[in-house]
């Protein structure tokens, strides 16, 4: 009797089908253990990673606090610490400048952790932790092994990666800022001949400090440069009138006097001590000006020399704060530096230096605000919170001995349709590893 | 249905009635025999994974070095941990390491400055 074959067959189809599903089965479960034993392993290798990050920083925190005994920064040279596990700790430090390079690595299966950064004294004309953004259409230095995650404005200049730098955003060309130094470089250059053609000349007006201008015999509308002999301004309240002003010595301008309309050059200093409030002034000195805490300024403050703005004072819209560089190199620090908790809403620049030197031209200390806008061929230290714009040379962060400090992170640059940008400098936490993370958040003004 | 002398093959019913066993039966015990049986080892590592994780953030967060042996017990399963370290004057190499009835599940290394706490081993 013949087998029925029609059955036989779809039996043997049955059979086939159960073998595939069978196999499948199997081939998904393998594929998802495989997938599990992978990721338990990539998690260990790379908390052990962490852990790797974490003992060179103990490492080489040990050794910048005296380990055993010795002084760190004439002790160590490089030394370099080969985990058991692989991974690679390595110190090294800088001739007599007593700071520590810390570098911990460690790669894994799939993971790759690299942790670095600088203790101690930061090393001079070194690779700062440095984005620089080219006002100038110059080149942008991604500075050796600092690692930039996000996008580079140039104002048309390259974007250069140095030893072990990363780049890992994009390099956007934008428009310069502008800003016309020209004019303040030549402001207070006229006022220094107007100085030089003064001394020795009597056909100057001196007035005593306790005269108001407007009830001098000059008149608000004369032509005649009008001098105060006396170094002080007393009157608890004065109105300009937009009338200048030429001071031969130092300007102080006291406590809870009220200024406005002050339009005045100044051979020395100027030191505005608190509670005064000044409205609508420009004031350029050839020296220095100093404004304590609790002031209020509104209006243009040009200087030579250096200019601080003291903690709690507030410099309000729209006002703006120049650092000349009409006495470049004339030695010592020639920095605007806004102090703890004072505020400044509008625009805060410097002359170009034309130099290399790696001295910060503005300081921004921490708790300390700009609303507005930064220009800074030089390098800038921003501490505190700016928000608006920052163009700089350079972007300096350093801290104190001892406090370990990473690299710039997540650093982005957008340049888009909004207005304002907000560049906080945020301590972020990761575990307890502490970086800082430079955000930029939304476009420039330009 | 009946079978035929002539015909040695299996019947459609008893086709679907090994699908059936295959499926409801078999196939669930494969995940538990031969090279799939690693789902134990793989959460065993997750467990190690945890422990040491957590051990460690609190060695560095307090900079306090855990006992040199404890027990814990997840899922009714015991784990031992394990630590060792040499001190050598304030900095600590220290191992940290999970086991299961003996048996090396995954370990740390590392280093740890401890200055003030540096006596506690």
């Amino acid at each position: 009797m013949k087998p029925n074959l029609s059955q036989n067959g779809y039996v043997l189809y049955l059979s086939l089908t159960l073998l595939v599903v069978i196999l499948a089965y199997v081939g998904v479960i393998l594929s998802s253990q495989r997938v599990d034993t992978i990721e338990s392993k990539f998690l260990l290798n790379k908390l052990q990673a962490s852990v790797l990050a974490y003992s060179g920083l103990n490492l080489a925190e040990a050794y910048t606090s005296g380990y055993e005994g010795h002084e760190p920064a004439s002790e160590i040279q490089e030394m370099v610490w080969t985990h058991p596990n692989g991974g690679v700790i390595e110190l090294s430090q800088h001739y007599d400048a007593g700071w520590i390079l810390v570098r911990s690595e460690a790669v894994y299966l799939n993971d790759t952790s690299v942790v670095e950064g600088i203790l101690g004294k930061s090393p001079p004309s070194f690779s700062w932790n440095a984005v620089t953004l080219g006002s100038s259409g110059g080149d942008v230095v991604v500075a050796d092994r600092a690692t930039v995650t996000g996008d580079i404005a140039t104002t048309g200049g390259k974007v250069q990666i140095r030893n072990g730098g990363v780049f890992k955003g994009n390099r956007i060309v934008v428009k310069a800022a502008q800003l016309d130094d020209n004019v303040m470089e030549t402001e207070l250059s006229d006022a220094q001949s107007a100085f030089r053609k003064m001394k020795g000349h009597n056909d100057t007006s001196l007035l005593s400090a306790s005269d108001s201008i407007i009830n001098s015999a000059s008149g608000p509308d004369s032509l005649q440069p009008i001098v105060f002999g006396s170094e002080t301004l007393t009157s608890p309240m004065s109105d300009f009138a937009g009338k200048s002003c030429y001071y031969r010595t130092n300007l102080v301008i006291w406590k809870s006097a009220v200024v406005r309309n002050l339009r005045c050059f100044v051979e020395g200093n100027v030191t505005i001590t608190d509670s005064a409030c000044l409205e609508f002034c420009s004031i350029s000195a050839l020296g220095s000006v100093i404004i304590n805490g609790n002031s209020r300024v509104r209006g243009n403050i040009v200087c030579a020399e250096s200019l601080v703005v003291g903690g709690s004072s507030r410099i309000v819209y729209p006002s703006f704060l120049y650092l000349s560089a009409l006495k470049a190199n004339i030695g010592g620090s020639q920095d605007i530096v806004i102090q703890d908790n004072a505020a400044v809403t509008g625009t805060i620049a410097t002359g170009d230096f034309h130099d290399n030197s790696s001295t910060p031209r503005i300081v921004l200390q921490s708790r300390g605000g700009v609303q507005g806008c930064i220009i800074c061929p030089g390098a800038v230290m921003p501490y505190g919170q700016v928000s608006g714009s920052l163009y700089a040379g350079a972007i300096i962060y350093r801290q104190e001995r001892t406090v370990y400090q990473n690299w710039f992170r997540d650093v982005s640059v957008a340049h888009k349709d909004v207005s304002m940008m907000t560049i906080p400098f945020l301590t972020k936490t990761d575990g307890d590893l502490s970086y800082l993370t430079l955000n930029w958040k939304s476009g420039s003004p330009l | 249905m009946r079978r035929s002398d002539s015909n040695s093959g299996m019947t459609l019913l008893e086709v679907l009635i090994a699908l059936l066993i295959f499926v409801g039966i078999l196939l669930p015990l494969l995940r538990f025999v031969g090279p799939t049986a690693n789902s134990s080892k793989v959460k065993d590592r997750k467990v190690a994974y945890a422990i040491l994780k957590g051990e460690s953030e609190v060695l560095y967060r307090n900079r306090m070095l855990p006992e040199r042996q404890s027990q814990v017990c997840v899922d009714n399963t015991t784990y031992d941990v394990l630590f060792d370290s040499h001190t050598d004057s304030m900095m600590v190499d220290w191992t940290l390491s999970v086991n299961r009835q003996g048996k090396y599940l995954a370990g740390l290394h590392g280093l740890l400055y401890a200055p003030v706490k540096r006596n506690l081993r």
